[in-house]
């Protein structure tokens, strides 16, 4: 043990900045260079970048199963990636099969293609539970699924993370790709809603 | 977006405000993280296992009813990362103590001129 140093969280912004400016001097970052990734996530990385991909894979079958096949390479080809993305998989709703994404043990998460996770996916109740109950779970979001249809929960690692790709709802067969991805939302993509068509 | 809030789910965390970091210093510890992870000193892998380490510490707490304030997650983080560094011995703890207060002493030198 080394004291009781990480116990003051009030102190954390302190830390934070003897920290950095300790690797400063060391060469190991630079302020630019945290700038950016902090800029990036802020505004340009988030749950919009995957719902253009889910439109894309709702309007064009190849795209889809492209995306199905190699999800990294799919939406590379929409200019989403970065070093830190890890593996993605892409994992598809139907009508016999519902997808709930999980990480148990931390908080991986498909960054280029939804930013950072919210609050409650990285929470002790919603890690402890989406895995022993997803149904349960389901529920307190607000989607009840069939007992018919099959609940598939993927534990996401450093190495495989997944994008859920919502079912398409009925009556959007005018819709252009870019109306489509509107209606995508963030909680869609990791399997906690399901996309409505709007009135 | 969200209409419904998962109430029990929830329970003993933030509601959900879409905010990516609460504070600045989240950020920057993220920030850092992910710099080191991107420019080789460590891999991403490495630093996640001290974040499961420091996660799983925390969710005992929990377990036990006893929450901690706020959501933790990036406290956990902050302690993850300290923790790697020591382990790669670029950061020991009576360095970071000692930036620690020499930040301290500047600010407080700053307010007295």
């Amino acid at each position: 043990m080394s004291g009781n140093h990480v116990t003051v969280p009030t102190g954390a912004a302190l830390r934070v900045k003897a920290l950095e400016a300790l690797l400063e001097e060391k060469g190991l970052v630079d302020r630019a260079a945290l700038d950016s990734i902090v800029d990036g996530f802020e505004t340009k990385v988030g749950p919009r970048n995957g719902a253009r991909v889910v439109a894309k894979a709702w309007t064009d079958p190849e795209f889809r199963e492209r995306l199905l096949e190699n999800a990294t390479a799919a939406v590379a080809e929409l200019g989403f990636g970065g070093p830190e993305g890890g593996h993605l998989v892409a994992v598809e709703n139907t009508s016999k099969v519902h997808n709930l994404v999980v990480c148990t043990l931390c908080s991986c998460y498909p960054w280029p293609v939804l930013g950072l996770p919210p609050v409650w996916y990285k929470s002790f109740a919603y890690r402890s539970r989406a895995v022993r109950d997803p149904r349960g779970a389901l529920k307190e979001f607000g989607v009840e699924i069939p007992e018919k249809v099959e609940v598939r929960v993927w534990d996401s690692s450093a190495e495989q993370r997944y994008l859920v790709i919502p079912q398409r709802p009925a009556g959007t067969d005018r819709m252009s790709e870019e109306q489509l991805a509107a209606l995508v939302t963030r909680d869609s993509m990791i399997g906690v809603a399901l996309v409505r068509a709007r009135a | 977006m969200k209409t419904l809030q998962p109430k029990e789910l929830l329970a003993g965390t933030p509601l959900e405000k879409d905010l990516t970091f609460s504070a600045p210093w989240e950020a920057r510890a993220f920030a850092m993280a992910a710099r080191l992870s991107e420019s080789g000193i460590c891999t991403w892998d490495e630093f996640r296992r001290h974040l499961i380490v420091e996660i799983d510490k925390g969710d005992k707490v929990r377990a036990h009813g006893w929450v901690e304030d706020g959501d933790g997650y990036y406290t956990y983080f902050l302690r993850a990362l300290e923790n790697l560094l020591r382990e790669k011995n670029l950061v020991d703890a009576s360095a970071l103590e000692l930036k620690m207060r020499a930040i301290t002493e500047a600010g407080h030198d700053d307010h007295e001129h």
